[in-house]
């Protein structure tokens, strides 16, 4: 099926700067992007949060999600400010990269989120993030099912499923199912001199990963909704590579109408 | 504005040989490429002449290294030159930029005004004069009317210089010509430190560095650096660079705004 396909903002961050935030929603306008998620990090984003609410009607643009990097026992006061604050934008994704009162603090947390969810007609998303604390789905879904609450859902990140090597995609994907809330995904080998020393990221005509049968593998989940495109740290001329990812995407849900049968095959 | 794009041979010199000048430039004009640079070691120095008349491309510049051992090398080809004024000159004497690097463009500059040649001068990751920085203060040293520089994004990013602006301004007195490549750091690249491969690819952004030559008014041509750990179908790479090249260009011109970049926190 024909997703809508957005970008994560950190495409447009490399060791030349950063593009203006006008300039990353024209370009992905220009292009035939659906939408953008936008990075607060740990509560110092690079981009003025207040212009998310007029984003849509500026550009056309959805903002896709808001993605936060919670380091427990640190920034929670942070990020729990930007949670109830925030406009423009309905998906909070959430990383849990750090803490310093383990478990129970970081549920504690994600608890503290949920009623401000309620109110504010937010959902909130974990995302599953290599040498994060929260690193694979299978961590996510635990606390998705801890608290089986409906604003409380997951990140499917190919990237990250692949970089720490979770395998089983089918049983994955399953298990996500019925809290997945957002895709992403990328080009990706397994190589030392790519992120973490584990994987490259890398345009999605690239890698050794077949999004081509991760995307088929979504769609017999049902997965109907938008796919971002991660870009890191692999920069060049951006325009150019957001480009070479777009028309890989919309070729793969093209083929995958067009000859459904290809990607009918058990995954390992 | 459609400008000059040229190449440098040394894509055409690969692992597995090197190609004959009528190949090269048969891409290169099929390539709608409008010239190239040609390195000194080549066999095809003497057929320079030749080039324009028979292919319609350019010979921008002839690439050139100089170390100790090689001035009666360096010396004949100022003397000998023909079909081509500018000589993209790497020094590489020492550690760094030394007074036998400083000899010789006493040396070389009379030749010049004799011969009507300019000098760019190209610095170059683990050689002597490797930074912009060191270029510059060649040239303020010298003062002379042939003595310039070429910026190569290549090298620039290879050696961690940063501040692109800042460089920029300081060259931009000296400034003759420009090349570029699709480049990243990496252990595997060229030097141990940053590979050269065709526009398209690469970390470093060629549309922001390009368009920080545009605000600053550069109008002359550019060149890409190709080298044999590219790789593969050398006519592909061709095709692939123009391609990229024509692209950034085009988009430049109607969002010069989009070359303006932030500066990261970190």
């Amino acid at each position: 099926m024909a997703h809508p396909i957005h970008a994560l903002d950190s495409f447009f961050y490399s060791s030349m700067g950063v593009y203006e935030f006008q300039t990353q929603c024209e370009m992905l306008a220009e292009l035939g992007y659906d939408g953008i998620t936008v990075s607060a990090w740990g509560g110092t984003p690079l981009t003025d949060l207040t212009l998310l609410p007029s984003v849509k009607a500026s550009h056309g643009l959805k903002v896709d999600a808001l993605y936060t990097v919670l380091h427990e026992g640190r920034n929670d006061a942070v990020l729990r400010r930007i949670v109830e604050t925030i406009e423009g934008v309905e998906l909070i994704e959430l990383a849990v990269q750090t803490s310093v009162n383990g478990s129970a603090a970081i549920l504690g947390f994600i608890e503290s989120l949920l009623p401000i969810a309620e109110r504010r007609g937010l959902r909130i998303a974990l995302y599953p993030h290599l040498h994060h604390v929260t690193q694979t789905t299978t961590e996510v879904v635990q606390i998705c099912e801890h608290f089986n609450h409906p604003r409380l859902g997951a990140s499917f990140n190919g990237y990250h499923w692949y970089a720490s090597q979770e395998d089983e995609l089918e049983k994955r994907l399953q298990a996500m199912k019925p809290w997945l809330m957002q895709v992403v995904t990328s080009g990706s080998a397994l190589s030392q001199l790519g992120w973490g020393g584990v994987a490259t990221m890398e345009p999605l005509d690239r890698g050794e990963m077949d999004n081509f049968a991760l995307i088929a593998a979504l769609d017999r989940i049902g997965y109907a909704g938008s796919i971002g495109v991660l870009g890191w740290d692999y920069g060049g001329d951006i325009y150019q590579k957001l480009q070479r990812c777009l028309s890989a995407l919309k070729d793969i849900d093209r083929r995958l109408d067009a000859h459904p049968g290809w990607a009918a095959f058990p995954l390992k | 504005m459609k400008r000059p794009l040229h190449h440098m041979d040394f894509i055409f010199q690969t692992a597995l040989g090197t190609y004959p000048l009528a190949a090269q430039c048969e891409m290169l004009a099929e390539l709608d490429y409008q010239g190239l640079t040609m390195s000194a070691w080549s066999e095809n120095l003497k057929s320079i002449p030749l080039i324009k008349p028979q292919w319609g491309l350019d010979v921008g510049a002839v690439y050139l290294i100089y170390r100790p051992g090689l001035e009666s090398f360096v010396t004949n080809v100022f003397e000998t030159l023909e079909g081509c004024s500018t000589i993209e000159l790497a020094l590489h004497s020492g550690e760094k930029v030394t007074d036998r690097d400083r000899r010789m463009l006493e040396h070389l500059l009379p030749i010049c005004e004799r011969r009507g040649l300019n000098i760019a001068l190209y610095p170059h990751a683990r050689y002597g004069m490797q930074t912009t920085s060191e270029a510059v203060a060649l040239c303020e040293e010298f003062k002379h009317p042939c003595l310039s520089i070429v910026f190569n994004g290549y090298h620039w990013y290879a050696n961690q210089e940063k501040d692109l602006e800042q460089r920029l301004d300081a060259l931009w007195p000296w400034l003759n010509q420009v090349n570029i490549a699709g480049c990243r750091r990496s252990p595997l690249g060229w030097g141990g430190l940053a590979t050269i491969e065709p526009l398209d690819e690469g970390e470093m952004d060629n549309f922001v560095l390009l368009g920080a030559l545009e605000r600053r008014g550069f109008d002359g041509r550019v060149g890409v650096l190709g080298w044999e750990s590219m790789g593969g179908d050398v006519y592909g790479n061709l095709r692939r660079s123009k391609i990229a090249f024509r692209a950034m260009e085009q988009r430049l011109a109607a969002h010069p705004e989009w070359a303006v970049l932030n500066t990261l926190p970190y």
